[in-house]
């Protein structure tokens, strides 16, 4: 193995005296947010330049300060994360310790991460300069429990490193103490570097040797080969015109028969960092991450997580329905249907369409969609609740996780995730991907995600129709949708995708012991959006439908909505509908509740006893099921529908995508309905 | 360590950092940091599942994005660049 730069030690060590004749010049070099410009700021006072870096429009920040009656001369170089030119800031870094050999660098780096801070400076022991470790954020460390040895980390580096807290002012002297003592050369640098594999080493050796004449003063030719093999741009562009054209086809030629070497050097980088982390810091077992661990054990295992997740499901439902179904059920009775009377009795003189718009058309249909506030509320607390624990993330982990396995291509779990709060988001998530026809396909299954309205309608009807067995419902619903998904999804991957590979990695969230308050504010500000959706969306919605089911003569029967639904009944019959509830469906495309009310504005004159009642009582079990299948799958609402349209581009895409759900649930329900007849 | 990440991340599929933390007998903050240096190099990428694709969105605040974001972390997504 040979290290980064084969003639880079003894120069180093020369270097340390040529601050004598003039002001030494010392460079602070670190990542963002390591606290660098916090130490600048505390040595330099109001001592400092502001300024822009020539022809750049990066920021300069230069000062003086001094010590024990000597003036230095400071240099806050910009936050770079290394010396690979993939910014400005990595290039004038490097280009200004390179070209202006500063009498030391002083390397900032954070004590709380060190596994990220490190980079920096296994690229900083590779260049002609002395290094000074700034081991800053030390409190931050020790607030997270962490024992960072400073003098490990000193003997690992073999350079000096001196823990600070530049906040507050901690270990700043004794910082600069050593800066000066390698300014002086009273102390010397000579740090361990990475190991790169040893393939690579030997394509490194060959590079220098092809390059040795040909690279710039300020450079060594060990670390020019270094960046050729790491793909760096600027050198790259720079050494292909310095070289003679017969000498650069035999660069190149070792540079694409090592392509991967970029990888390769910072595998060694990580590897070195790796060893120094494991020796430098002690971390207590928490007691946060050892829960965390535990409880993921069963939460993302491949084949627990999933009954977990489906426990959950099957749980939230549960409570849903017994909490929320009679609190419902008494909303109904109680609340609306006496609301109900009370202004039919009031308003027994008023013209009959204005009483019959203002019960059954504003009362009907607000009212009956207002009834299942609480089943919202409860609904949403639940998953307030899983969200606020850290569970969410395991969800849809295990569901990626699940997915994967059956073949689908990873890309879909970014819309399944957004999709389970809304599909308007879900869609818009595909614009993660490049294909276009990857992308117009994932937009049309991305709709079979269960959205909170689908579902809520769902936390509705279910009860109404199935009682004591709705939750089981409800969770076979769920199902029986993501099946759906999964099988498009399938067949997608392997048309679409082509089996192409792809990766999701997560950083999970720690469990924590949710907070009452931000559950309870989330519930609240859904409630309201509900509210806010109830008294404009669907109260537009509900009179609308009043109109439809009042004109022309006042009655039902006869109305144009009757005439409408009754055209559809040859459809709506096989699927075991009658007109009441194909118009109920069709209203649901502006907004899912939509049904609900239209549900409460055709029964609800009738529904003394609450629509949940009357429904139940109205439709057979094989009604039922086939009703809310159709629901599940049917056209996403109007707003999904808007975004298919922006996403895709197309109104022949929109077209496809409204006509496949259409022809997916409507056939769905033939099939359930009439194999429920059966049983 | 690198190599191994992305030797496994390649073969596609689902993880969390602490699982692969684990199997690299490493730190997830190691995991996190390589994680990054691999974004940097274009060789994966970052998703940001929040304001840009709900900033239009009328339903945004039923969804609560900002939430949903802070409740996933980080998360990366690697693609199988076809040669």
């Amino acid at each position: 193995m040979s290290d980064c730069h084969s003639s880079g030690v003894s120069e180093v060590i020369n270097l340390a005296s040529t601050g004598e004749t003039k002001m030494p010049v010392i460079a602070l070099a670190g990542q963002p947010n390591m606290g660098k410009s916090t130490l600048f700021n505390l040595l330099t006072g109001l001592n400092q330049h502001v300024g822009n870096w020539p022809g750049k429009t990066v920021e300069q920040r230069s000062g003086n300060f001094t010590l024990d009656g000597k003036t230095y001369h400071l240099v806050d170089l910009p936050g770079t994360y290394s010396l690979t030119a993939n910014s400005p800031e990595e290039v004038i870094a490097r280009e200004f310790i390179l070209t202006e050999r500063p009498d030391v660098v002083i390397a900032v780096v954070s004590a709380a991460n060190l596994e990220r801070s490190l980079y920096l400076v296994s690229e900083l022991v590779c260049l002609p300069v002395p290094v000074v470790v700034a081991l800053n954020m030390m409190d931050v460390a020790q607030q997270e429990g962490m024992k960072v040895d400073a003098a490990v980390l000193s003997k690992e580096l073999n350079l000096p490193v001196v823990p600070i807290t530049a906040t507050r002012a901690l270990g700043v002297r004794d910082l600069l103490q050593e800066a000066v003592d390698v300014i002086n050369g009273k102390e010397q640098t000579l740090p361990n570097i990475p190991e790169i594999r040893a393939d690579v080493t030997k394509a490194i050796e060959t590079v220098e040797n092809l390059i040795e004449n040909y690279v710039p003063t300020d450079y060594t030719p060990g670390w020019v080969a270094l960046k050729l093999l790491e793909g760096d741009t600027e050198i790259t562009k720079s050494m292909k015109t310095a070289l003679p054209e017969e000498k650069w086809k035999a660069v190149n030629t070792v540079l694409l028969e090592n392509d991967d070497a970029m990888v390769v050097v910072a595998s060694g980088r990580y590897n070195w960092i790796g060893n120094i982390v494991r020796l430098t810091i002690e971390r207590p077992k928490m007691g946060q991450i050892s829960v965390t661990e535990r409880l993921d054990r069963v939460a993302t295992h491949p084949v627990w997580g999933l009954f977990v997740l489906a426990g959950i499901l099957g749980l939230v439902f549960w409570l849903t329905f017994t909490i929320g179904s009679p609190l419902q059920s008494w909303l109904a009775t109680q609340v609306v249907g006496r609301i109900a009377g009370f202004m039919r009795t009031v308003m027994v003189t008023s013209p009959a369409w204005l009483r019959s718009l203002v019960v059954d058309g504003v009362i009907g249909g607000v009212g009956a969609v207002l009834t299942f506030l609480p089943i919202l509320m409860i609904f949403f607390a639940s998953f307030g609740f899983l969200e606020d624990i850290g569970y969410m993330a395991r969800a849809a982990y295990v569901m990626d996780n699940i997915m994967h396995m059956m073949g689908l291509h990873g890309k879909s779990f970014l819309p399944l995730f957004l999709g389970f709060g809304c599909n308007v988001p879900a869609i818009m998530g595909t614009r993660v991907i490049d294909s276009k026809q990857a992308r117009i396909l994932t937009i049309l299954i991305a709709p079979l995600i269960p959205c909170t309205a689908r579902m809520a309608v769902i936390a509705f009807l279910a009860p109404a129709f199935f009682g004591k067995q709705a939750f089981l419902v409800s969770w076979g619903l769920i199902l029986f949708s993501i099946i759906m998904l999964v099988v498009l999804g399938i067949l997608l991957n392997k048309v679409v995708f082509k089996g192409e590979r792809s990766a999701f990695i997560m950083e999970m969230p720690l469990y924590h012991i949710p907070n009452l308050r931000t559950v309870g504010l989330l519930v609240w500000q859904r409630a309201l959006s509900f509210l806010k959706k109830a008294g404009t969306t669907i109260l537009i919605a509900s009179v609308i439908i009043w109109g439809l089911s009042y004109l022309p003569a006042g009655d039902l029967n006869t109305s144009y909505l009757a005439i409408f639904g009754k055209w559809l009944t040859p459809v709506g019959k096989l699927m075991g509908f009658d007109w009441r509830l194909t118009v109920a469906l069709i209203s649901s495309f502006p907004a899912k509740e939509n049904a609900i009310a239209t549900l409460g504005v055709l029964f609800g004159s009738s529904a003394n006893s609450g629509l949940a009642t009357t429904l139940a009582s109205t439709f057979s079990g094989a009604t039922a099921i086939s009703f809310l299948v159709v629901t599940m799958l049917f056209i996403p609402c109007l707003a999904t529908v808007a975004v298919i349209r922006q996403e895709t581009g197309s109104i022949k895409w929109t077209a496809f995508s409204v006509m496949m759900f259409l022809v997916l649930s409507t056939v769905s329900g033939i099939i359930v309905y009439h194999v429920a007849l059966l049983l | 360590m690198l190599e191994e990440l992305l030797q496994m991340i390649r073969e596609g599929g689902s993880f969390d950092t602490t699982v692969l933390a684990k199997k690299l007998n490493t730190t997830p903050m190691m995991v996190m940091a390589m994680m990054d240096h691999l974004r940097r190099n274009g060789l994966i990428q970052n998703y940001d599942p929040g304001q840009s694709s709900c900033e239009h969105c009328s339903l945004a605040q039923m969804c609560d994005p900002e939430k949903k974001q802070h409740d996933i972390g980080h998360l990366w997504l690697y693609e199988e660049v076809k040669k």
